[in-house]
């Protein structure tokens, strides 16, 4: 019998990766980073945070704020719209940096296979109802 | 011993101090007066930001939700408004003159998410091609993209 497990999702700010686990077991990791601006409310505290919500936008694309997918959104006390997502692929911020090291205001960015990963995740019919995070100094 | 222990207790202090005031937030965000259904409207309003009267509007809509992926696309308007449309810039100086702490919003959302080749062009517009009654304007647009970290 196949042991079933529940879908996780973790980032470690640490080895700037987001892991993916899951129902089956399978694990499957992405680049991520989570480089907000100094004038913002500043990064994901370490702890746990409860799946919110998805937003989208007809501009979505790899180059976009938010990627191909969309942004993923956690319940982050104090916050809002602390969410997963892309975008950016090949566009610099200030500090000329690109993809998942461009800056965000808040937000955990990866790549679209990373937010593809979780859209894949969060509507199959063991999904992600949280997100860890950890190391994220 | 007892001052080497004090200076590693001040050193310990005030380091933790600087880091935790490492980041600092819009004035206007409200965690408390966000409610999902604002956030929500915010969100959606983003997708209609085209002028500057649209971003007045939200402003003074939404400014409590101006966090996280939000305050990201409000960014990324205010570096598209201040590049692609800059004639359009005079709107945004009237609605500046009458409603300071708009100009603040804008100000504050030229950050360093635009590229630089947008800071570059804000910079130049606001130095060669600044309309006549907006100067102010431009000077504090410009010293904003020179403050950009």
């Amino acid at each position: 019998m196949a042991v079933k497990y529940s879908e996780t999702l973790d980032y470690d700010g640490e080895t700037h990766q987001l892991t993916l686990t899951r129902g089956d077991g399978t694990v499957q990791s992405f680049p991520a980073a989570n480089n907000a601006q100094r004038r913002s409310g500043g990064r994901w505290p370490d702890g746990t945070y409860h799946y919110e919500r998805h937003t989208t936008h007809p501009d979505d694309a790899p180059d976009s704020g938010y990627g191909s997918h969309g942004n993923y959104i956690f319940t982050v006390p104090g916050r809002d719209k602390m969410g997963v997502h892309s975008g950016r692929a090949d566009r610099r911020d200030g500090a000329g940096r690109s993809g998942v090291n461009h800056a965000t205001l808040g937000c955990i960015r990866t790549t679209d296979e990373g937010t593809a990963a979780i859209r894949d995740a969060v509507t199959s019919g063991d999904p992600v109802t949280r997100i860890t995070v950890r190391n994220n100094r | 011993m007892r001052i080497l222990s004090a200076v590693t207790i001040f050193v310990f202090v005030f380091c933790g101090a600087a880091a935790a005031q490492e980041f600092r937030g819009p004035p206007w965000f409200s965690a408390a007066r966000c409610t999902r259904a604002i956030s929500d409207a915010a969100d959606r309003d983003l997708d209609r930001l085209q002028s500057w009267a649209a971003v007045y509007r939200t402003f003074r809509l939404y400014r409590q939700c101006d966090d996280g992926g939000t305050a990201e696309g409000y960014s990324d308007t205010v570096a598209i408004l201040l590049t692609e449309h800059w004639p359009d810039v005079t709107e945004l100086s009237n609605l500046s003159k009458s409603h300071p702490l708009f100009e603040r919003f804008v100000l504050w959302h030229v950050d360093g998410l635009m590229s630089p080749e947008q800071s570059q062009l804000i910079k130049e517009n606001a130095r060669n091609r600044c309309p006549a009654g907006a100067e102010r304007l431009c000077r504090h647009l410009e010293k904003a993209v020179e403050e950009i970290d």
